[in-house]
């Protein structure tokens, strides 16, 4: 009798606990809110949304390309320096007016040559182009008293860096540059202190004292081998 | 005493019933209770067992190996792929960061050595922490002994000067830790790089195909204060895949999926649970008196637990140990294609706040909010000693996408094309902070496109789409 009363009982024990647990609250008004809830409402789609986000729209380029393109097309850099050949060159001529501002020139630390360098300038504050102008940077060396281009004519909207190989090295041998910047849709009406820089700059390469020996020695061999060669 | 024939099948009979009992309360406890010894019902997941310490040591990497040629100007940054960074990354990995952790830093007796700028200018290789982590961090992830009290509070670069030492088994070392250095003389052991080859990975890494030239962008233009930044000046190019992302299959939101969704999202234990639908169908939200899940048809899983108040947020690497397994519970069998790792850790004063990241290719992958036009990172999780507080996770799996194109990856290049022109008024100013190339994707699209971070010093991130040759 009492193990059947036993069994009766715990028989109800083990229905009530599994009614309990059944029967736990589903109400969900418990949900707290979550601060960070995203309430939107995404769905997962194939599209491309970062058209907004992009900076450059084909139609900004297509436009910079076509006004770029218009003025490419008379632009020569030949012809402008055979044009303002003069000017350019002219030992005594420095402007006033700042188009650039040399920012640095830095050996190039990727060359083993010691006149590799890069130089950095960059379009001074007061100049406003738009987006469709540049201004065009030509660098010239004076070797022998005349001036040589150093590196291609480069044309920037707001920086300018290239890469030049300088002649000479040494301390004794610096390098007499000239700076020589103009905005390019105004080629072909250039006028000094009104919409043309030119800036005179000395750089020297520094070398190790034996290297500097070594190169001055090179260099007072070739001017001796020169005088030689022009005397004949 | 004999049983009855008839006494015997009411026994049988009533054993029977008494076990259908059980087993029928066991399913119902374990579908609602937390605490069941034995599973009564079938789960979708196989193994839910997870030893973060066989996995923890993945989520940490450096942000960049660079060698510094010597030049002061340019350094030389290591392909993650390639054997040398390996190879310097084991040797820190299995000697290195154990050896400075455990012992004292040597004395400095050089002016130079206390100037973290001019050491990293001299001949050397950096391994370089995208932020400061805590050196209790390291020790728990190289599992070193805690009772040893590192002399650091935090490593974030470190600078390998393998010719200073004469000793051909000692390596130099300066640690810098956001703020001062320390100088260390580890022992180069069995299996470790040899000095010389450190020498000669510095001497020959113009040669290496795996490196990439940077230069201090300060030297060459003044939008930027901040010497340490390194961007890469000279025309090199990388084929850079677009990527497909997507909610893993196996828990896309669906009527019919949501059990499979449960298994692999909600904690183990997730008896009591209750789920509720959002009116319009996007999101569920799985919640019980202590926590609350809430799953958006995006693949956005955000977390909170209810108990935030005087909680007692222990050791960093107490709360790492938390977010870790919070992760890695739930990215099993569903993220492939990507790595996570961690990008940052922040001591939010009652909690320590956890930035996560997928990584495709070396490139960090970040979710574009297209509502706010805001740039997030895909995980976040603020922790404490034994729970996590809060976690918000883009949950998604990777592909290459149909499209590749080759990209410039000259910053110079990319600032006269692109940014200058969009952004004239920043042009001569001081205002850059981080420049970065990383992939975006929206967080309603499919599609990761790389983009040109940059960071500015007004919080202003801007970014904008990397141009490719084709």
């Amino acid at each position: 009798m009492a193990r059947k009363f036993l069994f009766v009982a715990l028989l109800f024990i083990l229905i009530l606990a599994g009614s309990v647990v059944s029967m736990a609250d589903e109400d969900n008004s418990t949900v707290l809110n979550n601060d960070n809830a995203n309430t939107e409402t995404p769905l997962e789609t194939s599209g491309n949304l970062f058209d907004n986000f992009i900076g450059n729209s084909p139609e900004y380029e297509t436009a910079v390309a076509a006004a770029e393109d218009a003025v490419d097309e008379a632009y020569s850099a030949e012809a402008v320096i055979e044009r303002y050949g003069s000017l350019f060159f002219d030992e005594e001529v420095q402007s006033e007016i700042k188009f650039i501002n040399i920012i640095n020139i830095e050996h190039d630390g990727k060359s083993k040559n010691v006149r590799d360098c890069m130089i950095s300038a960059l379009v001074a504050d007061d100049v406003d182009l738009d987006y469709d102008e540049s201004l065009v940077l030509m660098i010239f060396i004076k070797k022998d008293n005349k001036f040589e281009p150093l590196t291609d004519p480069v044309e920037g909207y707001a920086w300018f860096l290239t890469k030049v190989s300088f002649p000479n090295a040494g301390k004794d041998n610096p390098n007499h540059m000239r700076f020589v910047v103009f905005p390019k849709n105004s080629y072909n009406n250039l006028e000094l202190n009104v919409n043309l820089q030119i800036t005179d700059m000395e750089h020297v390469v520094v070398v190790p004292k034996l290297k500097e020996y070594l190169i001055n020695a090179q260099q007072s061999l070739k001017r001796f081998l020169d005088i030689i060669y022009e005397s004949e | 005493m004999r049983l009855s024939n008839v006494d015997f099948k009411k026994s049988i009979l009533m054993i029977f019933l008494f076990l259908l009992c059980f087993f029928q309360m066991g399913i119902l406890w374990s579908e609602k209770n937390p605490g069941v010894l034995f599973s009564f019902s079938h789960s979708v997941r196989g193994n839910d067992f997870v030893d973060i310490n066989e996995v923890k040591e993945n989520y940490y990497r450096p942000k960049e190996i660079l060698i510094s040629s010597g030049k002061g100007d340019l350094y030389w940054k290591l392909d993650s792929k390639s054997n040398l960074y390996r190879s310097i990354w084991n040797d820190f990995k299995d000697s290195y960061l154990s050896q400075i952790i455990q012992s004292k830093p040597s004395i400095r007796d050089k002016d130079y050595e206390q100037s973290w700028e001019y050491l990293s200018r001299m001949k050397s290789i950096i391994v370089e922490f995208g932020y400061e982590i805590p050196s209790g961090v390291i020790q728990w992830m190289e599992n070193l002994d805690t009772a040893s009290l590192s002399a650091i509070p935090n490593i974030y670069k470190i600078a390998i000067h393998p010719s200073e030492d004469i000793n051909n088994d000692k390596n130099t070392l300066y640690v810098y830790d956001g703020s001062n250095v320390y100088k260390y003389v580890v022992t180069i052991k069995q299996g470790n790089m040899k000095k010389e080859d450190y020498i000669k990975a510095i001497e020959t890494a113009a040669e290496n195909e795996f490196v990439v030239p940077m230069n201090r962008l300060i030297t060459y233009n003044p939008i930027t204060e901040q010497r340490e930044l390194l961007v890469c000046l000279s025309d090199e190019e990388r084929k850079i895949w677009d990527l497909l992302l997507t909610t893993p299959d196996r828990i896309v939101l669906k009527k019919d999926n949501i059990e499979t969704v449960q298994d692999y999202l909600l904690d183990e234990y997730k008896g009591s649970m209750v789920s509720k639908w959002s009116e319009d169908g996007t999101n569920i939200i799985f919640s019980d008196p202590e926590k609350v899940y809430r799953y958006y048809n995006n693949g956005l899983l955000e977390y909170q637990n209810r108990y935030k108040e005087a909680v007692d947020k222990g050791r960093v690497e107490e709360a790492l140990a938390e977010a870790l397994t919070f992760i890695e519970y739930r990215r099993r069998d569903l993220i492939e294609g990507a790595d996570i790792i961690l990008s940052d850790i922040s001591d939010k004063g009652r909690y320590y706040a956890f930035t996560f990241d997928y990584i495709v290719d070396d490139m960090k992958v970040k979710v574009l909010r297209t509502r706010t036009g805001t740039v997030e990172p895909a995980i976040v999780i603020n922790a404490v000693k034994d729970r996590v507080l809060d976690a918000k996770w883009y949950i998604k799996t990777f592909a290459n996408n149909d499209y590749s194109n080759v990209y410039n990856m000259s910053f110079f290049r990319f600032y006269e094309r692109q940014f200058i022109r969009e952004y004239p008024d920043l042009r001569n100013k001081p205002v850059i902070l981080d420049v970065s190339n990383e992939y975006l994707f929206s967080d309603i699209g499919t599609r990761a496109e790389p983009f040109w971070l940059i960071e500015t010093n007004s919080n202003q991130l801007i970014f904008v789409g990397m141009q490719g040759k084709e």
